[in-house]
């Protein structure tokens, strides 16, 4: 069965956009909540994009928390799985070969779609283990936090699983995989990761100031 | 045990009426000395409203003793006097009693003696540094202890402070007055802190303290003040209280921040320790007891209260060591066994 | 004592040296404290430059609370009231570890105080705080002194 005929591309494009603005939306009024200033639309210039590719990516002063190798491993998994995931999504969608369709695992950038989301998936279920399995970290998280995590790694799950599986299931996984996608997006303004992107574009605004 | 001489109870605090109730309703007969004109010692003293930690009121504590000691038929009160002096040997001690109002002494029979003469607040006008009986609004837990027990916290001119300070450790753990520390203070400061805030919650508390030490379940208090109440805490000493004319400009050092602060209150509440008394002083020249080098009363072995070294002679109460009401009720039910116990054996 | 943050485009260092450069123990004292006039006559005489230079007092004079109340508006900051200075959190953050200027437990204290110079001094190392969660699980009062981190990286922005 051709997923592209039960998920037309048109359709996909639409409620992508749309849960994006949406989470964009949401994200923009709770920071105006805050009463503060609104740092990713400072940080739209190329000084900016150096600062990001080098400390966020090449991780250049990031990362102080190495003590923990595990959590340390688990947080660059799912940046970097959610990082490449984007890019290749975006290219899927560009080269119409198929963001929004399923690629036989053959073509490399299929290969590549798919260890992208297996990263998310297992840097997300292994952050979201660690607070599971320890008493005094499961007392301190908070609601937040555990929907992100749950919402990551079967987000991640179905993206990795569903190229394997034909019929019924095939379609099944993919149609939970941008459920999840979409509920992310819903929910990602209302957690912590949102005050991470705010914090993190106000670090890269002064960083890319500075560095002039 | 009739035949046998009564027991000496002196003083009439909390030690001293829990151990004449204990021995009286084990049938045994108590003389029951208090220096003042009422029975409760500091509570009834200092007008004491509620205990820590769970603000029981004192009358619901102290109230069934003092009932039982003035109902039983087995107890001789006298209030307003004192022992003035002590000789013989166990099971017929003889003690001379003077009442303080009349000087009429008359001489009594004792089998056996508790002392329980309890202790005296520290007198912060030794310290200056807090202008205590110099500057107006600067008073001691025990002031504060009578005020709430009429619901009503004042300044001299009649207002209601709106900033308090509370200042830990005054006459404690100092050499230059009392090195020791006096296990309560913390605590009661902090009920009482509790209590100002139910009266007047508009008002804010700072409690400046070196630590706190609210121990066992007394804890809660401590968190029930930060967590229920927004009572502020901070660490460090005052070095000065002097009055500008219409507040009080507090000086201190703040540890945490390694920097002084000044700050104006309305009024300041020193945590003043407990010390021994004249009483205790008195009692340990009389009846020949010795002290340590603070002038508590020493036992002979420093874990068992109650064993003076002399026989016959048993120690309860805050005459011993500081200690809190509850602790002290306990002393004087340990030092009553003891009479128990040896009066049983003079029986045999 | 105070570092100087990399970022920071305000004094130069070398402007904050040259001030009261004179003064006995100079490394003891805040530039901020220090007022050396360019142009200040008194009652007819020059005192410009060194000789109307003055130290001010880093005697602390209030108890602000208004940054307090705000803190506990926002949602990690909530439980702020309950810390008693234990210092856990610091003796866990790793961050601190690295830039002893990043301390969470006094970042708390003079937040709850609000006593405004130190805040000054502080605020801008409270964005070092890299979200670890470790302050939370080792604080005994569960103060979540994470969120008050985040609750704190967010006031500071208000321009307090």
């Amino acid at each position: 069965m051709d997923l592209n005929s039960v998920f037309p591309r048109e359709l996909v494009t639409v409620l992508v956009v749309l849960f994006g603005s949406l989470c964009f939306a949401l994200f923009y009024f709770r920071v105006r909540s805050w009463k503060v200033p609104f740092y990713p639309f400072y940080v739209v210039s190329q000084r900016s994009f150096k600062v990001f590719v080098e400390n966020f990516l090449l991780l250049k002063r990031v990362g102080l928390w190495c003590e923990e190798r595990a959590h340390t491993l688990s947080r660059a998994l799912v940046l970097y799985g959610f990082f490449a995931l984007f890019v290749c999504s975006v290219a899927n969608y560009a080269l119409n070969t198929s963001a929004l369709t399923p690629l036989k695992p053959q073509n490399p950038l299929a290969i590549l779609s798919d260890a992208s989301s297996a990263l998310v998936f297992f840097g997300g279920f292994s952050l979201l283990l660690r607070r599971l399995l320890n008493k005094r970290r499961r007392e301190v998280t908070h609601a937040d936090v555990w929907c992100v995590q749950a919402l990551l790694s079967v987000f991640g799950a179905t993206g990795a699983l569903y190229p394997f599986f034909g019929g019924f299931v095939g379609i099944t996984l993919y149609a939970l995989h941008f459920v999840f996608l979409f509920l992310l997006l819903l929910v990602a303004p209302f957690t912590e990761l949102a005050f991470l992107v705010w914090k993190g574009s106000f670090l890269i605004y002064k960083e890319s100031r500075v560095s002039a | 045990m009739i035949g046998l001489n009564p027991v000496l109870v002196v003083g009439a605090g909390p030690a001293g009426l829990s151990a004449a109730c204990d021995l009286s309703q084990a049938g045994v007969r108590v003389l029951l000395v208090e220096r003042r004109e009422e029975l409760g010692g500091a509570p009834a003293r200092w007008k004491y409203h509620t205990l820590a930690p769970d603000f029981v009121p004192v009358s619901r504590v102290l109230g069934p003793l003092i009932e039982q000691v003035t109902k039983s038929e087995l107890v001789e009160v006298k209030k307003g006097c004192v022992v003035e002096s002590f000789r013989g040997s166990v099971g017929d001690f003889e003690v001379r009693i003077t009442e303080l109002k009349t000087r009429r002494s008359e001489t009594r029979r004792v089998s056996c003696v508790v002392v329980a003469t309890g202790f005296e607040h520290f007198d912060a006008r030794v310290d200056p540094r807090y202008g205590y009986g110099r500057v107006p609004d600067v008073i001691g837990i025990n002031e504060l202890e009578a005020m709430l027990s009429q619901g009503r916290v004042v300044k001299r001119d009649g207002s209601a402070p709106k900033r308090i300070a509370f200042v830990f450790c005054v006459g404690s753990r100092d050499r230059s007055t009392n090195p020791w520390c006096c296990t309560v203070c913390c605590g009661v400061s902090i009920k009482q802190a509790i209590e100002l805030k139910r009266i007047l919650p508009d008002s804010q508390i700072y409690m400046i303290y070196m630590d706190v030490r609210t121990t066992g379940l007394w804890e809660k208090l401590y968190w029930d003040s930060m967590e229920k109440f927004g009572i502020n805490y901070i660490r460090g000493r005052v070095g000065e209280v002097y009055h500008t004319g219409q507040k009080l400009l507090v000086k201190g050092e703040d540890t945490l921040v390694r920097g002084p602060f000044e700050a104006l209150f309305d009024m300041v509440v020193l945590a003043v320790g407990m010390e021994p008394g004249e009483g205790t002083r008195q009692a340990a020249s009389i009846f020949g007891l010795n002290t340590n080098e603070y002038g508590f009363l020493l036992p002979r072995t420093p874990n068992i209260h109650y064993d003076s070294g002399r026989e016959g002679v048993y120690l309860a109460g805050s005459c011993v060591a500081p200690m809190s009401v509850e602790e002290a009720i306990s002393d004087g039910s340990a030092a009553a066994m003891q009479c128990v116990k040896l009066m049983k054996v003079m029986r045999a | 004592m105070r570092k100087t943050h990399e970022g920071d485009a305000r004094v130069s260092e070398k402007e904050e040296k040259e001030k009261g450069r004179f003064i006995f123990e100079r490394g003891y004292i805040d530039s901020e404290r220090i007022i050396e006039p360019e142009k200040l006559e008194l009652g007819g005489v020059d005192m410009s430059g060194r000789w109307g230079t003055l130290v001010l007092p880093r005697t602390i004079e209030q108890f602000d609370h208004t940054l307090f109340e705000e803190v506990k508006k926002l949602p990690g900051g909530k439980n702020i009231h309950r810390c008693w200075q234990c210092g856990n959190c610091t003796a866990v953050c790793p961050v601190a570890h690295a830039h002893p200027e990043f301390n969470p437990r006094y970042l708390i204290h003079i937040t709850k105080m609000g006593y405004k110079t130190e805040i000054k001094k502080f605020k801008e190392y409270v964005y070092l705080c890299s979200g670890c969660g470790r302050c939370s699980v080792a604080c005994p009062r569960d103060v979540d002194p994470k969120g008050v981190m985040s609750a704190l990286s967010i006031l500071f922005q208000r321009g307090v």
